[in-house]
């Protein structure tokens, strides 16, 4: 009887906690593959971006745009339940740290390809919001005005 | 993000431009709760954590409401361009947010 109850607790507990893990390590795969994707993008740098409004010259002719770009992002299950851990122990959290980070970097290349896809090739004045959705879920929201820059010799 | 009829920047100038009448602040608002369809998804998702689109475009949506009335305002006062857009965002209470969009509406002609 004790055994009967022992295998069933094991299996209520057992398969939930499996699934969870499962589902957080692909989860985690994926993150990883984005990084790596979102870093290289970035790395391209054929859209230059600036926090500034007057150190880069625009050129006149063309029609300034305003580019913006949302993204939300969370932690999976078993890494949110470590995290609240982790508030307890007090220090930085480095899965939140990386997960803001994706999130503002991908929300940063949005701003780029939205530029390029209006031919433009400038965003100026970048500037970041970001907000508190649920607990360990990050909107992040990046804004700017895309330019063509006047190019030199003309 | 944007108009065809007006003109909006986050500087403070409009490249080829001068402007020759500051008209004003004008902004936009619009409170959002939480949708319910969408909210069970996004429950779903945080199981594996990563990007929930659902939300992206929810928020994405929502500050287009905002600043397309914004824009209005600028239109009824004669507006031919917006500079200085800014966006702010608020959680107002549990489920719902806030978000505002405000710049300077100001006439501009062509010429430096």
């Amino acid at each position: 009887m004790t055994e009967i109850v022992l295998i069933l607790a094991g299996v209520m507990v057992g398969i939930p906690a499996g699934i969870i893990v499962l589902v957080a390590l692909q989860g985690w795969l994926r993150d990883r593959g984005r990084r790596r994707h979102v870093t290289r993008e970035l790395a391209r740098r054929d859209v230059l971006l600036v926090s500034t409004t007057r150190l880069l010259e625009p050129d006149p002719a063309r029609r300034p745009r305003v580019v913006a770009a949302t993204v939300v992002r969370c932690l999976d299950d078993a890494r949110h339940a470590l995290a609240i851990f982790r508030t307890r122990l007090g220090g930085e959290i480095p899965s939140l740290t990386r997960m803001t980070l994706l999130a503002r970097d991908e929300a940063t290349l949005r701003l780029q390809r939205r530029a390029r896809a209006q031919g433009l090739d400038a965003v100026l004045n970048i500037r970041y919001e970001t907000s508190h959705v649920l607990p360990t879920t990050v909107e992040v929201f990046a804004y700017g005005t895309a330019v063509a820059l006047r190019r030199e010799g003309e | 993000m944007g108009s065809d009829r007006l003109v909006v920047v986050t500087t403070e100038s409009v490249p080829g431009h001068r402007i020759v009448e500051v008209l004003g602040l004008v902004r936009g608002n619009t409170i959002r709760a939480r949708h319910l369809g969408r909210d069970i998804m996004a429950g779903l998702k945080s199981m594996v954590g990563g990007e929930i689109k659902s939300y992206t475009e929810l928020l994405t949506r929502a500050r287009e409401e905002a600043l397309e009335r914004m824009l209005e305002e600028a239109e009824q006062m004669g507006a031919t361009a917006v500079v200085n857009l800014r966006f702010t965002t608020a959680s107002v209470m549990q489920g719902a947010a806030e978000l505002f969009a405000y710049g300077t509406a100001v006439r501009t002609e062509p010429g430096q």
